[in-house]
């Protein structure tokens, strides 16, 4: 831990206040868009928030507090978040405290309210376009992060894709062909 | 980055002003969350400082049997005979709590909300009620929801007010806050058409007031309604308490509680229900709309523990308790443990930087806990910042 970070985590400033901070960096450092890995990620982020948060079983407050602090004392450039190891609420909320990239490798469906337990309740399915309008409402900027051929390819949602098609609304192609 | 707008309600709220339904409006679409939380926040340690609370309580539902054809509710319409109905006899009822209380460390409060069950005979309330009473004296008894107790006045013919005569001499104390659902008319005929209507909800809890039973309110939001209907339903809540105060009755609401909507296993599962940061928004507005409510509570079971610890920095001061059990959320598919132990919710709190305090169900002080974070709290943190790695190293 650098002394920038050290200093700043003895601090223990006001969780909101560290994010406000945190979130302005962000900004001017990264601007508004969001990554979304729909692949494992080719390169590693600087910094990485999944499967040591599962561990954590209670403490939301703490993850966005290191969130907050890698952003502000990290080594700057992307902080990436395993939505499917911290869970969806959580890795929403990590959008407001400095986060800018996500991990979201399962192809077909993620667990909505997604808090460790693999053996209970349905799996939510959770669509591209979902996670995308997840994404906007955090008001930020998604971005599709998908590995073809070896590369990491990046394009913006919107784009018509093999797996929108498969996820487009009922008899909307019966509407495009007329 | 803020908008004007918001500057100008966080004036309003600073110089003591109400909200109106247009601030509301602005609250719930301000782009800046962490600014929002903050301001939830300045009047959430107003009124409670560090303070966060917490109580000891069980859950009990003794029928999830129900003729309401509510779409959001996984129990919807839901008949005796079905393979996945349950209903207690009060000694099925006793046993199933006595599986749960461990006599060396009583709750507080035993929370009973159950179905719309046609097939009773009212008697079987009293009787439970005073089961609980003649069995756990000191444990207080917060049943039935507003819609269980318009249920009953219709079912078995009498007025709301026989109804409560009836119930407080077998010994119901407070009512929980559920079936307020979303009052607005647009989306309550549409979710919850054949159960009681927002204004006879409301009607139940003024009638709990004037005779100085206290009361929880919540509203169960993430599904069809918009952000119009949300501040509508605080909106009515607000008038409701200021009723309560205006007339000075004895009791009045004492907690808000935001329910998340969860889609799994009920009419409506093709939502995608709530996000994080839509829980924290949630709860941000609500404080800050309801002005003369005291007590905002983070249901950790509905949001999970983890957005529900956040939500203690966006104007909540309390995450509910311990809840042995709770079926209702569970069939909708959330995925919050079954239960939290004390030490769990301590644990919670302290790591938000806030104390600990049980409470009772009427907020008066079981224990105030000590802020500092005992060694199995510190153990914690340490691991999460890879500090145990260090000590490996160490050693």
């Amino acid at each position: 831990m650098s002394q920038v970070a050290r200093a700043l985590h003895e601090a223990r400033l006001d969780l909101l206040l560290l994010g406000a901070l945190a979130d302005r960096l962000r900004r001017a450092e990264r601007g508004d868009v969001v990554r979304l890995h729909l692949d494992p990620p080719v390169e590693p982020a600087p910094v990485s928030f999944g499967a040591e948060e599962r561990a954590a079983h209670v403490d939301g407050h703490g993850f966005c507090r290191a969130v907050a602090e890698a952003r502000l004392a990290g080594p700057g450039g992307a902080i990436r978040v395993d939505v499917e190891a911290v869970g969806l609420p959580l890795a929403q909320v990590a959008l407001a405290f400095g986060a800018d990239e996500w991990v979201v490798t399962s192809k077909l469906s993620l667990r909505l309210f997604g808090e460790g337990d693999a053996d209970q309740g349905r799996l939510a399915l959770l669509r591209e376009r979902e996670l995308v309008g997840l994404v906007r409402a955090a008001g930020r900027v998604p971005r599709i992060v998908e590995r073809r051929a070896g590369e990491a390819v990046e394009r913006d949602p919107d784009e018509t894709t093999p797996a929108a098609r498969k996820f487009r609304a009922p008899g909307r192609e019966i509407k495009e062909a007329r | 980055m803020k908008s004007a707008r918001f500057d100008e309600i966080a004036a309003k709220v600073r110089a003591g002003e109400r909200l109106s339904e247009d601030d509301g409006l602005a609250l719930f679409v301000e782009p800046d969350l962490l600014s929002l939380g903050a301001l939830a926040n300045e009047v959430r340690e107003q009124r409670h400082g560090d303070r966060a609370y917490f109580n000891r309580n069980v859950r009990l539902e003794v029928t999830n049997v129900c003729v309401a054809s509510c779409r959001f509710c996984s129990f919807a319409k839901l008949e005796e005979g079905h393979p996945d109905a349950v209903t207690m006899t009060v000694a099925q009822a006793l046993e199933n709590l006595r599986g749960k209380i461990d006599p060396a460390a009583l709750p507080t409060e035993v929370h009973v909300v159950n179905g719309l069950h046609a097939g009773l005979p009212f008697s079987y309330y009293e009787d439970l009620l005073s089961a609980l009473r003649a069995e756990w004296p000191t444990i207080h008894r917060k049943c039935f929801t507003a819609v269980e107790i318009v249920f009953f006045a219709q079912h078995y013919g009498m007025t709301v007010d026989a109804v409560f005569d009836r119930l407080i001499a077998a010994g119901l104390e407070s009512l929980p806050g559920g079936g307020a659902e979303i009052f607005h008319p647009d989306v309550r005929a549409r979710i919850a058409p054949d159960k009681a209507s927002a204004d006879e909800w409301l009607d139940v809890h003024r009638r709990a007031h004037a005779r100085g039973m206290f009361t929880n309110a919540t509203m169960l939001y993430g599904h069809i309604e918009t952000y119009a209907h949300r501040v509508d339903h605080l909106l009515r809540l607000r008038a409701l308490q200021d009723e309560a105060i205006a007339k000075n009755h004895p009791a009045r609401i004492q907690a808000f509680i935001p329910l998340a909507f969860h889609p799994d296993g009920n009419g409506m599962k093709q939502l995608p229900g709530t996000t994080g940061i839509d829980d924290l928004r949630t709860l941000a507005v609500s404080r800050l709309m309801l002005d003369n409510v005291d007590h905002l509570k983070a249901y950790w079971v509905s949001s999970t523990p983890k957005v529900a610890q956040i939500g203690l920095a966006f104007g909540a001061d309390d995450v509910d308790g311990t809840i042995v059990s709770e079926t209702i959320y569970g069939a909708a598919g959330k995925k919050a443990p079954e239960g939290l132990t004390v030490d769990d919710l301590t644990r919670l709190i302290r790591e938000a930087g806030r104390v600990p305090v049980e409470r009772d169900t009427l907020y008066r002080v079981v224990q105030e806990h000590p802020r500092a974070a005992p060694e199995a709290t510190v153990k914690l943190r340490d691991r999460r910042q890879g500090r145990h790695l260090q000590v490996l190293d160490e050693v």
